[in-house]
């Protein structure tokens, strides 16, 4: 295969015109030549029977005039012979030059040698005559009548060769001239056709770089950046294919760039938003908290000089119940910004659970089950997040029971949480209301869960508090559900073992 | 975009081979491939323009010594065996001033005059196939007659088993200067016959150039004398006339001939064995000789009054070797 590597656009062109100039140019010196050697032929044909015959005219002609002279002494005559035996002469030296050693050609010498001879004998007729040798110039004139005759038949003989050859090569030539009549029309317009057909596909194949890198123009013009033009070539549409190519990769980079900038930008945003929202929902429970509790530690160290006395007393069951409130406070006290493990979380769920016992006696029955997995109740929790649910089973389900209802509290876990169910058997939780808590997290529904709360008998801790602040701790949203069924309202939380990163 | 380069240039080639074509075509007919360059010298050889073979191989030989020397060798072929045509043509040749002549002469006187006035021209002048017409101080080149004679002779015994009668017919015997030719190779014929006592020559007829003198002289001989089963006849051009009689009379293998020369139908006769056998010259070394030797005079060399070429006779048992070896001119 050839390989012709032009590496310049410019170049490309120049020699697709200089070569398609040049079909034309030999198509036409072709066409040219052939036709000149065609009438070279045709001219040469009859060349040789035009000298003879102007030949053959001036031997007839000076015959005359040295009879005339020879008969008259005519001077007209003299110089007439002289002037034909010049022409004859210059025309006898000229078939002698331009012989042609073949069995015609070699005739024309003949004739010319024979013509020299002759016009020799001529001039010795005419200066014996002068020199009044009468045997002389009677000698030589009728030598001169003689050859005269003898040429004159001998350049018939030629002649007349001459036309059957001038027959035979007119009949070739005339077959010539047909031939490169048609063979000429033929290769102008194959010529014609073929540098047309050169132009169109020049034409195509040198705008086809530039037409496929315009519509690739346009895809990126709107938008898409996966376009690629391949090229091998080497000449400026390579160049401008490789540029065309980086300009799109650099285009492509700085878009990923911005959309990651982007992205990031409202990552972290989002991330503010949650930090601002978890501040908002802290102070919102201690605001809560400190509201509902206006001096918790003095509260706190009266219920244990209380829990004290009562033991120094001997009052058991009294110190016991003091002790049990005494670590509810306390627990309250470490603020809600500090976390705890899940341990920690059902210790203050059984305090409570029983001063709730205490104080209603068997209405409220409390039963935990747990798994197998002690690891399970390691795992670090929000602080305040069980006993809110309880405080909720015990005030909104069972408290209204007349016989009273069980509270349940069972922990079960797999490799990825761990589940914590709070069931109670109460009057049971409106699908509107679990929707409400588990779906919308806007302000104002906060305020207004929190504010529904009953203040005198909570620990002003509501439901979507706990909600919220799990959600916000472990960064995943379905941490927390909530279902009734069986006759019991169910909150499970499904805590997650390991906390996800923000 | 290669693909048209590459169509481009192949029409390119194309219009440039045509274009080198052209040129070479055309300074090949301009130089004409038949002429030869500048020549050493320039012969003129006085032909015949008839079919004979001999002719034809004449010239081949000649043309080719003509090569082989840079020779120039014109022919000019006259119609028929007429000295004054003869003696025209070296006139010409004198006043076209060549280098050599070479002749058949016809006669003596015609053809000495002739011949004289081109050697005082100082043309080199000799004579071919010539011991009829001995013309002094001119050498000749060609076959001996008095051979050609007796090999005809040999050949008649061959033919008949030493036991014939036979009728000769020769050329041209009317004219006095003939009768040497005719008398040197009638010589050699009667020479070889003689050495058979049972070979008696009947009669010897006379043909001159007249057309179909042939066919009446052998109809008359055939009828007039029945006990001729031999015919011996010495002229090239009218031996296959003489064979056609005899086929037309029916005496195919009654009457054995003996003809002379190359004639395709003579050949032809030969295989089919109408013609027992014929005696030939060979043309094609007469011609080259002519040249060699005229070359030679030219160059101012010595040459030999008379150099003589082979004879061959060609009967049915090796006519195969004259189509091989003869028919292409070939020496």
């Amino acid at each position: 295969m050839i390989k012709i590597k032009v590496a310049n656009f410019r170049t490309k062109l120049q020699i697709f015109f200089l070569l398609a100039i040049f079909v034309v140019l030999l198509a036409s010196v072709y066409m040219y030549f052939s036709l000149q050697i065609l009438i070279q032929d045709t001219t040469e044909m009859y060349e040789k029977t035009m000298e003879l015959t102007a030949i053959y005219k001036q031997l007839g002609y000076i015959q005359n005039e040295i009879e005339t002279y020879l008969s008259t002494n005519s001077s007209d005559s003299l110089i007439a012979f002289y002037d034909y035996m010049n022409e004859i002469k210059s025309l006898a030296d000229r078939l002698i030059r331009n012989v042609t050693y073949t069995p015609d050609g070699i005739k024309s010498k003949n004739a010319g040698n024979m013509i020299l001879n002759y016009l020799d004998h001529s001039e010795k007729a005419i200066i014996s005559k002068r020199g009044r040798d009468i045997e002389g110039y009677t000698y030589y004139y009728d030598l001169t009548v003689k050859e005269n005759n003898d040429i004159m038949s001998y350049i018939e003989e030629i002649m007349s060769k001459e036309l059957i050859n001038t027959s035979n090569s007119y009949a070739a030539v005339s077959k010539r001239i047909q031939f490169a009549t048609k063979f000429n029309n033929a290769l102008i317009v194959c010529v014609i056709i073929f540098v047309t057909v050169m132009i169109l596909s020049f034409s195509y194949q040198i705008t086809k770089p530039i037409t496929t890198l315009a519509s690739y123009a346009k895809k990126v013009s709107g938008g898409d950046f996966d376009v690629e033009v391949q090229s091998d070539s080497n000449d400026e549409i390579g160049i401008l294919y490789n540029a065309f190519n980086l300009m799109v990769a650099s285009i492509r980079k700085y878009i990923g760039e911005i959309q990651e900038k982007a992205r990031l930008e409202k990552s972290l945003n989002e991330q503010k938003l949650n930090n601002l929202k978890m501040k908002s929902a802290l102070r919102e429970s201690e605001l809560l908290a400190l509201q509902s509790q206006i001096n918790p530690h003095f509260i706190f160290n009266t219920i244990n000089i209380g829990a004290k006395i009562a033991m120094l007393e001997g009052d058991k069951k009294t110190c016991t119940y003091l002790e049990n409130a005494a670590d509810i406070f306390r627990y309250n006290l470490k603020g809600l910004d500090t976390n705890v493990t899940l341990r920690e979380e059902i210790e203050n769920v059984r305090s409570y659970v029983y001063l709730l016992q205490t104080r209603f006696g068997d209405s409220v029955n409390f039963r935990m089950e747990f798994c197998d997995d002690e690891s399970a109740l390691d795992i670090v929790v929000p602080r305040m997040i069980l006993q809110p649910i309880i405080e909720n089973a015990y005030i909104h389900g069972i408290s209204e029971l007349e016989d009273g209802g069980v509270i349940i509290l069972k922990v079960e876990s797999d490799s990825e949480r761990v589940y914590v169910y709070i069931m109670d058997n109460g009057k049971g939780m409106p699908q509107e209301k679990i929707e409400e808590l588990l779906g919308d997290t806007s302000d104002d529904i906060e305020v207004k869960s929190v504010l529904s709360a009953k203040k005198g008998h909570t620990t002003g801790i509501g439901v979507d508090n706990v909600i919220k602040r799990l959600r916000l701790y472990f960064n995943k949203y379905d941490v927390i559900d909530i279902k009734c069924e069986d006759g019991f309202t169910k909150v499970i939380f499904k805590l997650p073992r390991k906390k996800e990163s923000v | 975009m290669r693909y048209i380069y590459i169509a481009l240039i192949m029409v390119l080639i194309v219009l440039v081979a045509m274009l080198m074509n052209l040129y070479i075509t055309f300074n090949t007919e301009s130089n004409n491939p038949s002429s030869q360059s500048e020549p050493t010298y320039h012969f003129i050889i006085i032909t015949r323009d008839n079919k004979d073979p001999f002719w034809a191989r004449f010239k081949s030989g000649a043309l080719e010594a003509g090569n082989q020397k840079n020779i120039f060798v014109e022919f000019v072929d006259i119609s028929h065996k007429d000295p004054a045509l003869s003696a025209n043509a070296i006139e010409r040749a004198i006043l076209s001033e060549v280098d050599g002549i070479a002749l058949q002469p016809y006669d003596v006187e015609i053809s000495s005059d002739a011949v004289s006035k081109a050697m005082e021209a100082g043309i080199a002048t000799l004579t071919f196939e010539n011991d009829i017409y001995y013309i002094p101080n001119v050498p000749t080149v060609g076959s001996n007659s008095y051979e050609i004679g007796y090999r005809a002779g040999e050949m008649a015994a061959e033919a008949s088993g030493g036991k014939a009668k036979i009728a000769i017919m020769v050329s041209e015997p009317g004219a006095d200067k003939n009768k040497q030719y005719n008398n040197i190779k009638l010589q050699g014929l009667l020479d070889a016959i003689s050495r058979y006592p049972k070979m008696t020559v009947e009669q010897i007829y006379a043909l001159d150039t007249k057309m179909f003198v042939v066919d009446k002289l052998t109809m008359s001989l055939l009828a007039d004398n029945p006990e001729i089963d031999l015919i011996i006849c010495n002229d090239g051009e009218n031996t296959p006339g003489v064979a056609q009689v005899v086929i037309d009379a029916g005496k195919v293998g009654i009457v054995n001939i003996i003809g002379f020369g190359n004639m395709p139908k003579t050949m032809d006769y030969i295989e089919e064995g109408v013609l027992y056998g014929t005696i030939t010259a060979d043309s094609y070394a007469i011609g080259y000789n002519t040249v060699m030797q005229l070359a030679e005079m030219c160059d101012g060399k010595q040459v030999n009054e008379v150099l003589n070429t082979n004879v061959y006779s060609f009967t049915a048992d090796n006519i195969r070797y004259y189509r091989e070896y003869f028919e292409n001119n070939s020496q």
